[in-house]
């Protein structure tokens, strides 16, 4: 018991300790030998015997306490400074080198440890500046790979072996979103972190290529197989109205031991699919209906020729035959060059391109350095073409035309007629014969455009060009050049309506090695997928009329919030809003006129959900408007439902503030005042103070969801007691 | 009234002769030929009041053809019309750039040509004013 004791005294104490047993047993000593003296000697000098015996006893203790001042001085004392000093060094990083003037008594020991504190910063030093090169030099790689996968033409989508989703890249969301939209279902938001692939994309092609690649795997046939670890497939979206041509590949784990995910990378191919099945069908139909056409006109030719004896109808009819074919194959062959000239254009990358951009690289390329003056005019637009075959094509026929009429001053201009754009190339001089223009067509363009000539960049363009007078101008003429004006430019914003922030966390890796699901209440709080969501309402009271104006949601996977996987929408309430509600959350009658109704917004709000537990700031409030209505949407809100306010109270007592702004306010979550009172503000709000609760609730032995549940109901219960008293 | 002296130019005989006796049959003074050189050396003999050429004549194309009919004052009010083959619109717009007074897209019926003819005859006070 002492010996336990002993060891959590300090030094200094103990060294007391030890000076205080040097003087009491000094004293004892003393007093033993005085006292055994003092049987022998006579009783008048017992007097003079206490007096020196005292005096000395007093010398002793006194010399003792002397020594042990000293020593508590120049040694317990620095001893214990130098290891308080070399804890701080070594545990908690001290720059604070041990003074070693306070230890000079201490002979070598003090410079060591002083050299040995010096030696470990320095090292601390190089070890800290190699790490934060090394973590900058990662990072630097990391956004430009990120950037790269983020803004790839190619839809990148990372899963686990359960087909969880780890990665997605912007495209792969458009098309998502883009399939979803066609389905007339939620546009955003369906393609997320932790969700199934297999919800999105139609399950049987997935599992079928995944187990194909496993088998190619175990039995090691892929490093013999001419595509390894990957194979394609043709997938639709579970909607069934975007088809996918994809690859998939193996991720295998560190070891190279075995499989732990796939990468799927792919197009959309819905309108090349769909274009090459509608153009076989036309080709077979057209081939067929021109076999017939030409029987028809062959049997009136027949009639006609044959010298029997013909009524007049039937020679009429004979007649109107041969007029009206001829006529109907004519379409029909249009149709046949209509496809031709499809499949040969499809075969060519065309792109929008600023009639200006074309212009300037035209007019700079210089190909034959000639000093020729172009001058830009006319209102610039969006041009579907090559540009580089295109602003080739040009060059040469200024250079040509420059030549032969012997001028150098060029106008580029564009003169917009329908779905079409004139690209003019206008000079003052003389009109080319068409037979030479058809020459220099004849010619091969660049040699980086390989034996392609002008005449092979105006078929693939659909166009042609001729030389003609400007009407009306002062002996102008010019090439026009017809070419398609970019009209889907102005749907693209469309298209990219689906935001993905800047940064999105549109990727997880840690959900590789996420444990497999358990049973949900036993799985740790920030393992699971949450969606913390909000409603804005026309009132407080859902049973006496009050209906949602909007919802919004955002989803939590593996501890973060995932600010890219956003869910917010209007609701139209079919009731008027009350002032005193307008005047809180801003919503007006106005501004939901066109919104969808709760049984529409519902269903796809489900959706974003899915598995994941649903959380909000006073959660019961919500969920009456939710369940209000989740009948008429024929679904039932039954995912597990955590409430902020009651896992507040749990850490922070009943008598703390729990509004959603004292929290945001202790947790330093900052909400933009114009975003408070928005279900999207306040969802977010509540999201990141949900994940702070997390790190709160955990020390109290809070960590699964179970445990969350239980102090949450307790909580609960003991409001209602409260409430009825 | 002398008939109108029409100039047929078609590298496939068998259009060329067909259309020779069809518009013979309506009236005109044809003469078919099948290359663009000839024709050419009909209008400058002054043997032609119209002309009925395909744009895919060998050499010469029929739209290089008018194009140099339409620049040379001589000859730039003789009614053209262009017959041709393809397809594309882009053709048709070309053809009337250069001169075309009308474009017939093969296949034709004697309908067409007539109707076209017929709007030619109308256009040729507008052709004469543009002059």
């Amino acid at each position: 018991m002492l010996e336990k004791a002993a060891e959590r005294w300090s030094l200094r104490l103990r060294i007391f300790l030890f000076f205080a047993l040097i003087a009491a047993g000094a004293a004892a000593i003393l007093c033993a030998a005085f006292f055994l003296l003092g049987r022998e000697l006579p009783p008048s000098a017992i007097s003079h015997l206490a007096l020196y015996g005292g005096g000395a006893g007093f010398a002793i203790v006194g010399l003792v306490l002397w020594v042990w001042i000293k020593f508590d001085d120049h040694v317990a004392r620095p001893v214990e400074a130098l290891a308080r000093d070399l804890h701080a060094a070594v545990h908690a990083g001290s720059e604070k080198l041990p003074d070693a003037e306070r230890a000079r008594y201490l002979g070598q020991l003090a410079p060591g440890i002083v050299e040995a504190s010096q030696a470990l910063q320095e090292t601390r030093a190089r070890v800290d500046t190699a790490i934060t090169n090394a973590t900058a030099r990662a990072e630097r790689q990391k956004k430009r790979l990120e950037t790269v996968l983020r803004d790839l033409q190619q839809g990148v989508i990372i899963c686990r072996l359960d087909h969880t989703v780890l990665l997605y890249n912007r495209a792969a969301q458009h098309f998502v979103a883009h399939a979803a939209a066609g389905a007339g279902s939620a546009p955003g938001g369906e393609l997320g972190l932790g969700r199934k692939l297999t919800s999105l994309i139609a399950r049987q092609p997935l599992r079928h290529t995944l187990d194909r690649l496993t088998r190619r795997f175990e039995g090691g046939r892929y490093l013999a197989h001419h595509d390894g670890l990957m194979a394609p497939f043709l997938a639709a979206t579970a909607t069934g109205h975007e088809t996918m041509k994809g690859r998939m590949s193996l991720v295998l784990d560190e070891d190279d031991a075995s499989p732990i995910g796939y990468v799927v990378t792919f197009d959309r191919v819905t309108e090349e699919l769909a274009a090459g099945i509608w153009r076989e069908r036309l080709l077979q139909d057209v081939a067929q209906d021109v076999r017939n056409h030409i029987t028809n006109l062959t049997m009136a030719g027949e009639l006609l020729l044959s010298g029997q004896p013909l009524s007049d109808e039937e020679k009429e009819q004979a007649r109107a035959t041969i007029r009206s074919e001829p006529r109907i194959l004519g379409e029909r062959l249009d149709r046949l060059d209509q496809v031709a000239n499809d499949i040969f254009a499809a075969a060519w990358p065309v792109a929008p391109v600023f009639s200006a951009t074309l212009f300037d690289s035209a007019a700079t390329r210089r190909s034959e350095d000639r000093a020729i003056k172009v001058e830009q005019r006319g209102t610039p637009v969006w041009i579907t073409c090559d540009s580089a075959s295109v602003s080739e094509l040009v060059d040469r026929i200024m250079n040509r035309a420059a030549v032969w009429d012997q001028v150098r001053d060029f106008r580029l201009e564009t003169e917009r007629n329908g779905e079409r754009v004139y690209v003019d190339i206008v000079w003052r001089g003389q009109v080319v014969p068409e037979s030479l223009v058809e020459e220099w067509l004849r010619e091969p363009l660049d040699e980086s455009l390989g034996a392609m000539t002008g005449r092979d960049v105006l078929t693939h363009h659909k166009t042609d060009l001729w030389c003609e007078a400007v009407p009306e101008s002062d002996g102008d003429v010019r090439i026009r050049l017809p070419l398609a004006i970019s009209s889907d430019l102005e749907d693209r914003p469309a298209k990219s309506s689906v935001a993905i922030p800047e940064r999105p966390e549109f990727y997880d890796f840690d959900l590789f090695t996420r444990h497999p699901p358990g049973a949900l209440d036993d799985m740790p709080l920030k393992a699971l997928s949450y969606i913390v969501f909000d409603t804005e309402t026309t009132g407080l009271e859902p049973s006496r009329g009050d209906e949602m104006v909007s919802v919004a949601g955002v989803r939590i996977v593996n501890g973060r919030v995932l600010r890219g996987e956003i869910f917010s929408t209007f609701i139209n309430p079919g009731r008027r809003i009350p002032a005193a509600a307008a005047k809180i959350h801003g919503i007006t009658d106005a501004m939901v006129a066109e919104a969808p109704d709760a049984a529409t917004v519902l269903p796809r709000f489900h959706d974003f959900v899915g598995d994941g537990v649903l959380v909000a700031h006073n959660a019961p409030f919500d969920m009456a408007f939710l369940k209000k209505r989740q009948a008429d949407a024929g679904l039932v809100f039954d995912q597990p439902v955590l409430d902020t306010v009651l896992l507040a109270a749990h850490v922070f007592g009943r008598a703390d503030s729990l509004t959603l702004d004292a929290l945001a306010e202790r947790f330093n979550v900052v909400i933009a005042p114009e975003d408070r009172h928005t279900a999207l503000g306040d969802a977010l709000a509540t999201a990141d103070v949900l994940l702070k609760l997390f790190d709160l609730l955990e020390p109290l032995g809070v960590s699964t969801l179970g445990d969350a549940i239980r102090v949450a109901d307790r909580q609960a219960a003991i409001r209602r007691k409260q409430s009825a008293y | 009234m002398t008939n109108k002296k029409l100039i047929i130019a078609d590298e496939q005989p068998v259009i060329a002769r067909c259309l020779k006796g069809l518009l013979t049959h309506e009236g005109y003074d044809v003469e078919a030929t099948a290359s663009a050189d000839r024709l050419l050396e009909i209008v400058r003999g002054g043997g032609a009041d119209l002309i009925l050429i395909d744009a895919d004549l060998p050499r010469q194309n029929g739209i290089s053809v008018c194009q140099a009919l339409k620049a040379n004052p001589a000859t730039r009010d003789l009614p053209i019309v262009v017959m041709s083959a393809s397809a594309r619109a882009i053709e048709t717009e070309k053809a009337t750039a250069l001169g075309a007074d009308a474009v017939l897209r093969k296949p034709f019926t004697l309908d067409d040509l007539k109707g076209a003819l017929v709007k030619l005859r109308a256009g040729e006070a507008r052709t004469a004013l543009h002059a």
